[in-house]
């Protein structure tokens, strides 16, 4: 197609351009490819839970927003609700409905839904690559045709057909909507469009949520309605029902189908076959309720190998010990001594606790090393497809702590930040799960600064070390789990999660997200490892941090059993839980820690609260008064803990 | 057991699972994961009570052939079987709508992959994992292989 300019082509509505669509269905890929701008894109559903904002350069400044997959509506979790609200609350100039063209039914039956809105749109039939090695044979222009707007082939991951979807974005109309439904629901709409407010998208489109029972429209209405004309919309909906004999809901889904199971005669040549061979019996594999194990196994087996073998030891040997210690380090403390003539300065910059020797010496010998190694595993891993398939393995144990295997993503992606995992909570159904993955999350999952340092340090205790503090997570996680789910009322929502297929990773995405999130690391990590280290210098100046150590000498050398040098990196761990660890991590480096107080130690900080971030956005996900909460809850039951794995390990003989 | 009747594999009497009229009078009574037969008192396991025996029992179910003729539950349908789903009305009103969403309503045929440690479906390019208590509510009127 040949579009002499996009710009030129571009309607003259006001508002965004709205990337919206099933889950894992290739939005974020395509937001990239328009506005140049990167999302975090991987292959499960949920990656997406909050809005992504760029421009366009093709349409002229014109905002671009990458939306959470929206698999019905009305919406159900929150982060669908968060798609229904731009339909609603968002100037929208066009819609771009992304859809998967080898489940084109599924794609369809939102087509419809949405063109039915009124709004400008056009469907991007995406990963037709997939489609086609599936047997899946398409008739786009026929679609094009019966639905009245643009339907464009698009391969976002290789950029095939987004010239064309640009053009068409600019060109996209209303749709008309293709449906009639029973005379008692038209009879509905009629009285409908008469008494709803005004709303970006067709009066037609919102009366047909509102009878449908969207509880994001219910919210709009009833902040714009008085309680008299509510009253007269649910009792409309009521008589609609009652002479429907049947939940509007259902009717309008029958219809729906119904003509989306035509339009899929007209429109698809072939359907789908499955597929056979290596990829698909590894597949099966992953999932099965005897071999999924092993598979398990040898994927954390790997993943140790790679983080905590090479990444916290032989990176962190060669970049700590050599480079750092033995070369960048006394060369820098050298010229710093000699430029510098104010003693307090030296200390500050190259001291015991100084800014270079402490806090970069951290962030870039200690922690950069394995985190590099670990998000460059965990990219793969994602965009293999693998996690979701873990919900499945880990269903019974989930459900024990009132949760479904849905919360294994979640807890997973807690490996990598515990702060972005909790985000991620919104995948999850009810507001009980959702405290209780956070709960969780907040106490007994690593983020993988955490996971690198852990694994380095016990790894060079020994295996059994890094078995103990496995088994003891696990432990917390399922019991404190399993007792906050007796606690806290509410029922557990049952599991239903789509399975994407395994998927060969493409080296593109995996570099680019994995230094993506390096460079977020960086500007998260280093300024507060940073003020971290001015803090300890501070109080180690004015005499508080002997104060502080003799105040928790009861705690940390008494009830812990560690050595008083311990106590500053507990007072580091408050700060993040990360810099507490490598505090001890250094300690191990100088023979400071036996075996058993390496095991100790790594329990009690790892159930230390993450960081300040992590509090931050526990209490911005679920509020102040249930963050305290958290807090006043883990701080001293990690120290019990720990004082308790201590009494049982010495008198298993640890010394 | 689910069923509220037991018919006694020996003597084919029937009766209510929960009346145990005969364990009054049995001194192992406590704790016991039997049924007893109250017509000819045959031992029949009780698979509610009994974890073994549960799954024992569960393994030789998926190892049945079903009758095509009657109808059931997804929960029912052998692994590497297809069924034609009737109806996903008894399942609360989301998960109804979800399922419908990922293709999964009246008329239309799914392949169950495997039932442990949880139901997989495939339905055109989907694959779904549902949980058993899930996929009993989810009713099929139709089997093929």
């Amino acid at each position: 197609m040949n579009c002499h300019s996009a710009t030129s082509c571009a309607a003259t509505r006001e508002g965004a351009v709205a990337l919206l669509g099933n889950p894992n269905v290739g939005k974020s890929v395509l937001f990239q490819r328009l506005t140049g701008r990167y999302a975090t894109v991987s292959n499960y559903p949920g990656t997406t839970v909050e809005i992504a904002r760029g421009v366009s350069s093709a349409f002229d400044g014109v905002t671009v927003l990458d939306t959470p997959g929206l698999l019905t509506l009305p919406a159900h979790g929150d982060e669908e609700k968060i798609a229904a609200r731009i339909l609603l609350e968002e100037p929208v100039r066009a819609v771009v409905h992304v859809g998967d063209a080898k489940n084109l039914r599924r794609t369809l039956l939102m087509t419809v839904q949405l063109a039915e809105m009124g709004l400008p749109m056009v469907l991007a039939l995406n990963m037709m690559d997939e489609a086609e090695a599936h047997g899946v044979r398409l008739e786009p222009d026929v679609l094009a045709e019966r639905l009245g707007l643009p339907v464009i082939p698009t391969i976002a991951t290789t950029g095939q057909g987004i010239e064309r979807l640009q053009c068409a974005i600019g060109e996209a109309r209303s749709a008309k909507s293709p449906l009639t439904y029973p005379a008692a629901l038209e009879s509905e709409l009629d009285s409908l469009v008469e008494v709803l407010p005004p709303a970006s998208i067709s009066p037609r489109g919102l009366g047909l949520l509102w009878l449908c029972g969207d509880p994001v429209t219910e919210d709009w209405l009833r902040a714009r309605l008085d309680e008299p004309q509510m009253l007269g919309l649910v009792a409309g909906r009521r008589g609609a029902a009652a002479a429907l004999r049947g939940l509007p809901a259902d009717v309008v889904q029958g219809v729906r189908s119904a003509f989306v199971d035509r339009l899929m005669a007209q429109a698809s040549a072939e359907g789908y076959v499955s597929s056979q061979g290596v990829t698909a019996s590894l597949t099966r594999l992953t999932i099965h309720p005897l071999w999924g194990w092993p598979i398990l196994a040898a994927v954390l087996g790997g993943l140790y190998a790679f983080v905590g073998i090479f990444g916290a030891q032989t990176l962190v040997g060669w970049i700590e010990g050599r480079l750092f210690g033995e070369t960048i380090n006394p060369w820098l403390a050298s010229w710093v001594a000699r430029l510098v003539p104010i003693d307090w300065v030296v200390d500050l910059i190259v001291g015991k606790y100084g800014l270079w020797t402490m806090g970069m010496t951290y962030a870039l010998a200690l922690i950069l090393p394995i985190i590099s190694t670990f998000f460059l595993a965990f990219s793969l891993l994602e965009d293999s497809g693998y996690l979701p398939r873990l919900a499945v393995l880990s269903h019974r144990v989930f459900r024990a702590m009132g949760l479904n295997g849905k919360a294994v993503l979640p807890m997973i992606l807690g490996l990598g930040c515990v702060t972005m995992a909790t985000l991620t909570t919104r995948i999850l159904e009810t507001r009980r799960e959702r405290m209780l993955a956070v709960l969780l999350l907040a106490l007994a999952v690593p983020c993988s600064a955490q996971l690198g340092v852990v694994m380095g340090m016990l790894g060079a205790v020994s295996f059994g070390a890094t078995l103990i503090w496995v088994g003891v997570m696990l432990a917390v996680l399922v019991c404190v789990g399993w007792l906050a789910a007796k606690l806290v009322p509410g029922e557990r929502s049952t599991l239903l999660i789509e399975l994407p297929p395994l998927r060969r990773p493409v080296a593109s995405n995996v570099v680019v997200k994995t230094a993506a999130r390096l460079e977020w690391y960086l500007k998260e990590v280093v300024p507060l490892f940073l003020l971290g280290s001015i803090l300890v210098f501070v109080l180690d100046r004015v005499g508080v941090l002997d104060v502080a150590s003799r105040w928790a000498e009861p705690v940390v050398t008494g009830w812990l059993g560690l050595p008083p040098e311990a106590t500053l990196a507990f007072l580091m761990g408050f700060l993040r839980r990360d810099f507490g660890a490598t505090g001890l991590f250094a300690l191990q480096s100088q023979d400071l820690l036996t075996p058993l107080q390496t095991v100790v130690a790594m329990v009690t900080i790892t159930l230390f609260i993450p960081c300040v971030a992590a509090v931050l956005m526990i209490a911005r996900e679920r509020g102040w008064r249930m963050t305290l909460a958290m807090t006043a809850f883990i701080f001293p039951f990690a120290f019990a803990v720990g004082g308790g794995l201590r009494l049982l390990l010495h008198a298993a003989g640890w010394t | 057991m689910n069923a509220s009747k037991v018919t006694c594999p020996l003597c084919g009497h029937r009766f209510h699972s929960e009346a145990r009229s005969v364990c009054g009078a049995c001194p192992l009574a406590k704790g016991c994961e039997f049924i007893c037969c109250p017509a000819c008192g045959y031992q029949i396991p009780d698979t509610e009570r009994s974890l073994i025996g549960r799954w024992l029992a569960a393994g030789f179910r998926r190892r049945a052939t079903p009758d095509a003729a009657m109808p059931q539950t997804l929960a029912d349908v052998p692994a590497g079987w297809s069924a034609r789903i009737a109806d996903t009305g008894g399942a609360s009103a989301p998960r109804h709508q979800q399922l419908r969403a990922y293709g999964l309503e009246a008329l239309t045929w799914v392949r169950v992959i495997q039932h442990r440690p949880v139901t997989v479906v495939a339905v055109a390019g989907t694959e779904l994992a549902l949980e058993a208590e899930l996929a009993r509510r989810v009713v099929v009127d139709s089997l093929r292989p």
